[in-house]
């Protein structure tokens, strides 16, 4: 391998003059206000796709029991049909156009979005603006999207890709609001009545409690025309986004097991990490990184116990790493798993490893931000997290100043007191094993 | 290869919308739409895609194998040597040393196979072109198939087996694979069979490198923040050395699959609350019936239209939780499918207000002008959508080499447009209308025995 190795401290050099570039995409923002609403946009002038995308900010911490699931009923329902596009209409249009207007909700915030070509922006605008404003929510249509929401937590268990996540999650987060389910379950959903969503859009649709971001080819001050049109409807308020509890305050290990049939295993272990706001993000971003290399070839390459493996972190705001692996091995998959994570807690990765690791991030960053939907989503997670859409470039360029003690800093921190679920053949598991760590 | 993001089966919607990608370019090396292509004289297509959007580049190369290749001994066999193909080869020979050397370049990486179709990608910073490019030429040129190296993959790949049998849908689709494509089962199934891929040897490793890994059986795409002259002198200087073999479909031609006796049913228990019926129809094929795929295209996103009576009469009604009706473009019988969620008391009104649907397909008035304008519209639309995420242009346009060749699908919006009525027409009764299908149904024992299921309830 040494006759890469001059090839590779080109590399490095050539990624470390590129840095400066991922600062410059900073020059095409611009963000203002319009009656109290925070918009962000970002000139995209080298294709002819608009993204528009309208978070409302908060998620599951403030739901309750009877509420989960509300914001995306009242979404999905919303963009149906309106008081001024009956539902006919609507759909037309945007068939039309080729125009979407989707639904999305996440832990710490819901999203009503928008793609559409430019030649066509005024008037999907003026569709997704009524989507937003004037929402009819009948009966029968939001009894329509309450069925397909329905059966849809009924079939999260029968998959067990998203049931090992839901039980590693349940356990994880069992002291903590994101207990909570942003999809509902079948009970409260069932609950929920159309009056219910008029009386929740009427209170929560408030400017201060929104956040617009667009991506696209638009003419700035046309656009600031529009907005302002659609969001001088809706009042100000004076909501004031709170940050979720950092942590779960649980801080121990814990194993939960559920038994099924099935032809492998399913494990994943939840652990507490740092959000895009915190210091530490980016070395424990990075170590993760690494982690999840070296158990790809510890597990799956050297000793073909698996076929997937990973580790990584989510982008909570009460932020969450994981482990992951499907074995029909668990115990001898296990122990090299917890030994790869010890390795990287006692013992510094070389510079190498590291600007390595540094390299793949790279490639992966810029792969997140081909599309102008993924821009207004990376812009929006700085902007919610509370560093502002700015901080979002900033932890890019932190990851070039990483040190070696930085990752094992944080890997030591950071990986302990698993959360771990277990989905399948539960008289293999040495539950010693798993509530070690 | 890597779970993350196997491509072990693509979806149809998939690829109907990156089928628009290129839609609007002109064929050969014009250029138009930032598409230029070349062919070595050794016989490998060489593809570029100008894209300026970020700072990367994607290597990846498209082979026609998968599964339309594999008689029954071979089974599950295109799938493991791309598991091989990460392995090692003569520049590097063990996988601990290809993955450094990955790591080393920054790359982001991957493989997956269908059932036309196996591809290997390389994503990486733009400034690593020319070593990504050696890498790629390695590793498709010198694979190793070390014994000890292949018995440890024979159980990742089985580690996969495992978890797409833990996936409810996957016996389903299984069962009424065994049904529809009944002769020649092994053609259609990309994962396999258990056996073969238990006892899988060096010797069949090598022999499905010599008889499909040849350039001419190959195309070598690159996208992303290049120029296309650069590419076609580095691809010139690099794989004009991989030696040329004979077409491989002249000595192993693929069988035809006969067509359905009759319709057939089957019910699949899995312990699943809702219920999924699929009923599907074999379907065009490139190599016959070209015109007949561009009128399924259309048609299918005729009805996905909320506005359709399909979508109106299926699930507006309440009947089903969702219905669609789709097309998979494949050279050798693409089937033809309609996918439904029910509960278990509307399945069988469900499964006969379906049939009542499909018996009006080809009446005049069963879709107005404006949807079927609005259908080609949205082709169009998502043509422009597509083109924004760079690096799946190469993955993409690769399926497309394989099964349809570059002027397919440089034409495609084209002949979307000249879509009419009467092809539409033509394309149901050939293929749906009154002819034998299979219908699958997939609910739980507990479920069943409540409705009283019995197969024929559902012909």
């Amino acid at each position: 391998m040494k006759r890469y190795l001059s090839i590779s401290a080109l590399i490095i050099l050539v990624v470390y003059l590129l840095l400066p570039s991922l600062l410059l995409a900073q020059k095409d923002v611009v963000s203002f206000e319009s009656n109290g609403l925070k918009v962000i946009f970002k000139k995209v002038p080298t294709n002819q796709v608009v993204s528009a995308n309208l978070y409302l900010k908060g998620g599951a911490q403030l739901l309750s029991d009877s509420t989960q699931g509300i914001e995306l009923l009242l979404l999905n329902s919303s963009k149906r049909e309106t008081r001024n596009f009956p539902k006919e209409v609507l759909s037309a249009e945007l068939d039309r156009m080729g125009s979407q207007i989707g639904a999305e909700v996440s832990s710490d915030y819901s999203t009503l979005t928008l793609r559409c070509i430019t030649d066509y922006f005024d008037r999907s605008w003026e569709l997704f603006s009524d989507v937003i404003l004037n929402p009819a929510l009948s009966e029968k249509e939001v009894n329509l999207v309450r069925q397909q929401m329905i059966n849809a937590a009924k079939n999260e268990k029968e998959n067990p890709d998203p049931y090992i996540q839901q039980i590693s999650e349940r356990l994880f987060y069992a002291d903590h609001p994101y207990y909570n389910r942003i999809r509902g379950t079948e009970e409260s959903l069932a609950r929920i009545s159309p009056e219910e969503l008029k009386t929740f859009h009427k209170d929560n649709f408030v400017n201060t409690r929104l956040l617009l971001v667009v991506v696209g080819n638009l003419d700035e001050n046309q656009l600031k025309e529009e907005i302002e049109k659609t969001f001088s409807q809706l009042p100000a308020g004076d909501f004031r986004f709170n940050q979720p509890p950092y942590a779960p305050r649980v801080q121990k290990p814990e194993l939960r097991m559920v038994e099924k049939k099935l032809p492998t295993n399913y494990i994943m272990g939840f652990y507490h990490v740092p959000n895009l706001s915190q210091p530490e993000y980016a070395s424990m971003k990075i170590a993760l990184s690494i982690l999840d290399d070296r158990l790809f070839e510890e597990l799956r390459t050297k000793r073909n116990l698996t076929y997937a493996v990973s580790s990584g972190m989510s982008g909570r705001l009460s932020n969450f790493g994981y482990l992951y692996i499907t074995t029909v091995d668990p115990d001898s998959a296990m122990r090299v798993m917890l030994r790869e994570v010890d390795k990287l807690k006692s013992n510094p990765v070389s510079q190498k490893e590291l600007l390595d690791a540094v390299d793949v991030f790279l490639t992966n960053y810029y792969l997140g931000l081909e599309t102008n939907r993924a821009q207004a989503d990376f812009l929006a997670r700085g902007e919610i997290s509370g560093i502002g859409w700015q901080g979002s470039f900033k932890f890019v360029d932190e990851t070039k100043r990483l040190t070696p003690k930085d990752i094992e800093s944080a890997a030591k921190t950071y990986i302990r007191d698993i959360h771990f679920g277990v989905l399948g053949d539960t008289t293999k598991i040495d539950q010693t094993l798993f509530t070690s760590k | 290869m890597r779970y993350k993001k196997m491509l072990l089966c693509f979806s149809f919607s998939l690829f109907l919308l990156f089928s628009l990608l290129y839609a609007q370019s002109e064929t050969g090396s014009s250029g138009k739409g930032g598409i230029f292509t070349t062919k070595l004289d050794n016989g490998l297509e060489v593809i570029v895609i100008e894209n300026h959007t970020v700072p990367l580049v994607t290597i990846s190369i498209a082979v026609k194998n998968g599964a339309y290749t594999e008689p029954p001994e071979y089974n599950g066999l295109s799938h493991l040597y791309e598991h091989m193909f990460f392995k090692g080869n003569k520049a590097i020979p063990n996988q601990e040393e290809y993955m450094e050397r990955q790591r080393e370049l920054g790359m982001v990486w991957n493989g997956g196979t269908s059932t036309e179709y196996v591809n290997y990608y390389f994503t990486l910073s733009k400034d690593s072109l020319k070593p990504g490019m050696i890498f790629m030429k390695d590793a498709i040129e010198t694979p190793l198939f070390n014994q000890a190296e292949l018995e440890k993959e024979r159980e990742v790949v089985l580690g996969e087996y495992d978890r797409n049998e833990a996936t409810p849908s996957f016996h389903l689709n299984q069962a009424i694979g065994k049904k529809l494509w009944y002769k020649y089962f092994s053609r259609k199934n990309v994962i396999g069979d258990r056996e073969v891929i238990k006892t899988a040897t060096r010797e069949k490793m090598m022999t499905i490198q010599k008889r499909y890994y040849i350039p001419s059986n190959s195309a070598l795409i690159v996208s992303g923040d290049i120029e296309h002259q650069q590419i076609f002198k580095l691809a010139k200087e690099l794989f004009s050395s991989w030696e040329k073999g004979p077409d491989p479909f002249k000595e192993y031609p693929i069988p035809v699959h006969p067509p359905l006796n009759k319709s057939e049913a089957e019910i699949v228990n899995q312990p699943v609350k809702t219920v999924t019926l699929q009923i599907i129809w074999q379907g065009p094929s490139l190599s016959k019936d070209i015109k007949s795929t561009y009128a399924a295209d259309v048609f299918s996103y005729i009805l996905s239209q909320d506005n359709s009576s399909f979508q109106k009469n299926l699930v507006e009604t309440g009947l089903a939780l969702f219905c669609n009706l789709s097309y998979y473009t494949q050279e050798h019988t693409g089937p033809i499918q309609i996918t439904a969620q029910t509960t278990p008391d509307k399945l069988l009104q469900l499964n006969k207000a379906i049939m009542q649907e499909v018996s009006k397909f080809d009446q005049n008035d069963y879709f107005s002008d404006d949807l079927l304008q609005y259908a080609k519209n949205k082709l169009a639309v998502d043509d422009i959508y597509t083109r924004e995420t760079g690096s799946d242009f190469a993955l993409n346009l690769g399926f497309w080499w394989c099964s349809a060749g570059i002027d397919y699908y440089l034409n495609y919006v084209d002949n979307l447009k000249k879509v009419t009525r009467a092809d539409i027409k033509k394309y149901v009764d050939t293929y749906i209308k009154d002819k034998p299908s299979v219908t699958g149904v997939m609910l739980s024992s507990e479920n069943q025995s409540k409705i009283n299921l019995k197969p024929e309830d559902l012909l």
